[in-house]
């Protein structure tokens, strides 16, 4: 459970970024001023959302499994643990504001795909309907995903990977929840200057990330990891490749 | 995707014979097989994808209804993400797994999970599957149908004994994976096949009838002929009709991808659908609805799309044997790991062979490149009657021209003014001769005024008009006998002609005042157009009926352009006969009235049209507006168009063997196999989106 509630600490810390890019998302489905219910559509949303999180987790972590029981396993672990540092660190700098542009980017040529294919159910909205718009948000392109997503590659299981991300959705929880619940506020803390400071903590904290992850990598490192001894492994995937015949 | 191209439902009969194609898909205009027993107002689509994308993106059904739609694809998909995800956890064993997978309630929670899900995901692919195998067709939903519930009747049954292995993540994930792989490929073909659209969408559906009390607002369909219109500046010309009123630019792109708006006086015709760019028309309606030309050319191209496609006869040949193949290999694949290791290894197999062998890419690769390329052709104001022409336009190897009307303008235009004294003016002359020739509708008297209308010379007032057929016309100004027409006419010498030109003279009591010279002119776009051919290593020859040494002016002037002249109609076609024994793929252009014989002895037919009537019976291709320079680029769309279909066709068949062998051997998971078999289909779907970004005709960087 390490993972569950390091990932959450790591997202709460950096979590004044959702406000931007989901922040609004959660005013539309969630908080229409005082409606019952809104504090039911917005744990739905949040179950969606955290739904997918966990299973893209898991493959990251069922792939970092196949990764670590290939042939030439330490090399790919190694392999696989520099390229998730350089995903923390990479993200890490887009957090800083070193480097911007690309994933906003990506999230705008999203925005018209997303209106014709959820336009009927933000306007329908029939119940239960927060689920499904949170299932998909769950794919919206956010660098803090794909930290977690390098991180579940690494711990080389779906288990794992599953909580990691979990962790990741849980993290965000508190400060989407601010921004349904006072509708203004995500338009105001747009430009404040502390969002960037703590936004840029984190960035500073994701760095600090990489470069342990990195340790790790290198020979004479050590992988003081809990979950994935390679070892055990790589009988568990020959296992799970062999199942069905 | 399915049951999308006649090659891919397999009658399971003894016939391999394509069933009637009769009806298009609602969503992206491919056909549907076994439509036509469909009534005409209910909308056919060629697979679930498309239905989905339909509803979803507002088509006929209401918001409540799409929004149910989602629901149930959304539900089953957070149902289906949840048993992959535990799945995933039990597959990596280890001792907590291990321990999790032994657990009863772990197994039970599973099955309770995916019990929506395979609900929820499967409704859509039962009820196809059922239409299918009601009518013995057995397609991909059928397949899918029996290999996911195989899957979870197995798995359902381990739960309740307790023991025995579980496919349920299998089984949810292919519905998912079928699901969003089929919507995500609806959606792409739908933009590659959407320039028909396009075209449709430009038709208004309401004008401004100009009634006794005023105007009023009337739908299309009130409309009837001799009514009339006010069409304001930046509207859609509603119908198909003649200007009364008014002078604009019209921009006729929708009909003849031509972008350079044409100016339109009274008197002139205008289609339905173009765009009145800057005047106040009143125009009198001559035809609407589904009788204008624009109609017609949307009719024409979806007509074509109902036709064959580009290297039908090598996939007839092949999807003959290689469906009852697959079969056979399927249950031979069944029979082997049942008896060989479980039946459940025996089903899982022999479905992921099935999912493999889909022939979905197949049905489409060739189809959806010609349906783009028509698209992309309609768009440049090119017709192509039946996807196969493009296939034979790529194989072409020479080009015939008629002369006269094909690669010249048809219609005698004056080429020479020339004064008999020098001290005279030509405004004075020409104004008279003008005058004259104003009251008659001779090709000749046409070209005199037009001439002298460009000069911006006003008629002169004559009296007592009169025309004497083959010879000239004449009337009285200030008294004085006015003649034009032939030297004895006039009552003048004749005077030394330019060679291919006709000369009319002009006299006044007697006394020459002047003299026209008369040519018909070539197109400006056919010397280019015979370099570009040349240059794409096709040869042009004249084939005319006109005098040879007409023809070798014109050829002549061309450049490039071998010439024969003096052939009857019958002498053409047996010269196309003849090139045609030689193995040779002949394109004919001609006009569609005096060349049809020889048009549609040529391996591919092709007429130009003015633009705004669309009268004429109709060869394999009709250039709208007349710009053969469209030839060339039309060549150059149709090889394309073939790279396309025999890249999609190879990649189909490629990725069917290799993937087949992989399933057989059981070393292939099915839901990789219904990822794999999604992919292929992208695959195609995204090569034919290559034609729809091809430039359009007009637009292309020149290179002179």
């Amino acid at each position: 459970m390490t993972e569950l509630w390091v990932a959450a600490a790591l997202t709460f810390a950096a979590s004044a970024h959702c406000l931007g890019m989901c922040g609004g998302l959660m005013v539309t489905v969630a908080a229409r001023g005082k409606r019952p219910g809104a504090l039911r559509d917005f744990l739905l949303l949040q179950l969606g959302k955290g739904t997918t999180y966990a299973f893209l987790g898991a493959l990251a972590g069922l792939f970092g499994a196949t990764v670590t029981a290939s042939a030439t396993f330490v090399w790919s672990t190694r392999a696989l643990t520099v390229l998730a540092a350089l995903a923390l660190a990479g993200v890490g700098v887009t957090l800083l504001g070193l480097r911007s542009g690309t994933v906003s980017a990506w999230g705008g040529s999203l925005a018209p795909l997303w209106a014709r294919l959820f336009g009927p159910l933000l306007q329908a909205r029939p119940t239960g309907f927060p689920l499904v718009i949170g299932l998909a948000m769950g794919f919206f392109p956010c660098p803090l995903v794909y930290a977690g997503l390098a991180a579940a590659a690494v711990t080389s299981s779906p288990g794992l990977g599953a909580l990691t991300l979990a962790g990741v959705a849980l993290g965000s929880i508190p400060a989407l929840a601010l921004a349904s619940a006072a509708t203004n506020f995500a338009a105001r803390s747009e430009r404040s200057a502390w969002r960037n400071l703590v936004t840029r903590a984190a960035g500073a904290l994701l760095i600090v990330m990489a470069a342990v992850t990195l340790s790790r990598a290198m020979p004479g490192g050590h992988d003081h990891h809990a979950g994935a001894p390679p070892a055990a492994s790589a009988p568990a995937m020959d296992h799970s490749a062999h199942q069905h015949h | 995707m399915d049951t999308l191209a006649p090659a891919l439902a397999v009658e399971v009969s003894r016939t391999a014979e394509r069933p009637r194609v009769a009806r298009l898909c609602a969503h992206c205009s491919l056909p549907v097989t076994g439509g036509s027993d469909a009534a005409p107002d209910v909308e056919l689509y060629c697979c679930g994808g498309c239905a989905l994308a339909r509803r979803i993106t507002g088509g006929l059904a209401g918001d409540s209804a799409a929004a149910g739609m989602l629901m149930a694809v959304g539900l089953g998909a957070f149902f289906s993400m949840n048993v992959m995800m535990l799945s995933f956890v039990l597959y990596t064993g280890g001792h907590e797994a291990d321990r999790l997978a032994g657990e009863a309630w772990v197994r039970w929670a599973l099955l309770g999970l995916a019990t929506p899900s395979v609900i929820l995901l499967g409704a859509p692919f039962v009820s196809r599957g059922l239409r299918g195998g009601r009518r013995l067709l057995l397609d991909t939903d059928v397949l899918i149908v029996l290999g996911v519930g195989a899957a979870y009747l197995i798995s359902a049954w381990s739960v309740f004994a307790g023991r025995g292995p579980l496919y349920l993540d299998t089984a949810c994930g292919i519905l998912l994976f079928m699901t969003i792989g089929r919507y995500l490929e609806a959606a792409t073909r739908a933009r590659t096949t959407d320039a028909l659209g396009r075209l449709a969408r430009s038709m208004p559906t309401e004008a401004w009838r100009i009634a006794s009390f005023g105007e009023e607002r009337v739908t299309i369909d009130r409309l009837e002929a001799s009514d009339l219109v006010r069409v304001r500046p930046g509207e859609r010309l509603p119908v198909d009709g003649v200007i009364r009123e008014g002078e604009a630019s019209v921009s006729e792109a929708e009909i003849t991808g031509e972008s350079t708006p044409v100016h339109r006086r009274p008197g002139d015709t205008v289609s339905a659908g173009t765009l009145n760019l800057d005047g106040a028309l009143v125009v009198e309606v001559l035809r609407r609805g589904a009788d204008t030309t624009l109609a017609r050319i949307v009719r024409i191209v979806e007509e074509a799309r109902l036709g064959r496609y580009p290297l039908a006869a090598l996939v007839d040949r092949v999807s003959a044997k290689f469906v009852p193949m697959i079969l056979l290999v399927a249950a031979a694949t069944l029979a082997y790991w049942t008896l060989t290791l479980s039946p459940g290894a025996g089903v899982l197999n022999a479905l992921c062979v099935l999912l493999i062998a889909c022939p979905c890419a197949i049905g489409i690769a060739t189809p959806l490149a010609a349906v783009a390329a028509s698209g992309r052709a309609a768009s440049s104001g090119i017709l192509v009657r039946a996807g196969e022409t493009f296939e034979r336009l790529a194989k072409a190897e020479r080009v015939c021209f008629d002369k006269t009307g094909t690669l010249t303008n048809g219609e005698p235009r004056v080429t020479a003014f020339i004064l008999a004294a020098a001290d005279d003016e030509d405004a004075r002359v020409l104004s008279l001769a003008a005058a004259l020739e104003r009251s008659s509708e001779h090709p000749v008297a046409r070209a005199i005024v037009r001439y002298a209308a460009n000069r911006g010379v006003m008629p002169a007032d004559v009296t007592g008009f009169r025309a004497v057929p083959g010879r000239g016309a004449s009337a009285f100004a200030h008294g004085l006998e006015l003649r034009l027409g032939t030297a004895a006419f006039a009552g003048v010498p004749p005077a030394a002609e330019t060679p291919g030109a006709t000369s009319v003279y002009v006299s006044l009591d007697g006394r020459l005042l002047g003299r026209f010279e008369l040519q018909d002119t070539p197109r400006l776009s056919a010397a280019p157009a015979v370099r570009e051919l040349g240059a794409l290593g096709l040869p042009s020859e004249i084939l005319s009926g006109d005098n040879p040494a007409a023809v070798s002016t014109v050829a002549a002037g061309l450049g490039g352009i071998r010439g024969s002249g003096g052939l009857t109609p019958e002498e053409k076609v047996a010269r196309l006969a003849a090139g045609a024994d030689r193995g040779d793929a002949v394109i004919m252009v001609g006009d569609g009235i005096n060349d049809a014989p020889a048009l549609s002895r040529a391996a591919v037919g092709v007429t130009l049209e003015g633009g705004t009537d669309l009268a004429r019976e109709l060869a394999d291709v009709t250039i709208l507006g007349g710009d053969l320079t469209r030839l060339p680029w039309l060549i150059r769309l149709s090889r394309a168009t073939l790279r396309v279909a025999r890249w999609n066709l190879f990649w189909a068949f490629f990725y069917n063997l290799a993937g087949v062998s992989l399933a057989v051997s059981g070393r292939l998971h099915p839901l990789f196999g219904a990822l794999a078999m999604i992919v292929s289909s992208l695959v195609v779907v995204l090569n034919s989106q290559r034609l729809s970004r091809l430039p359009l005709a007009g637009n292309e960087a020149r290179h002179d």
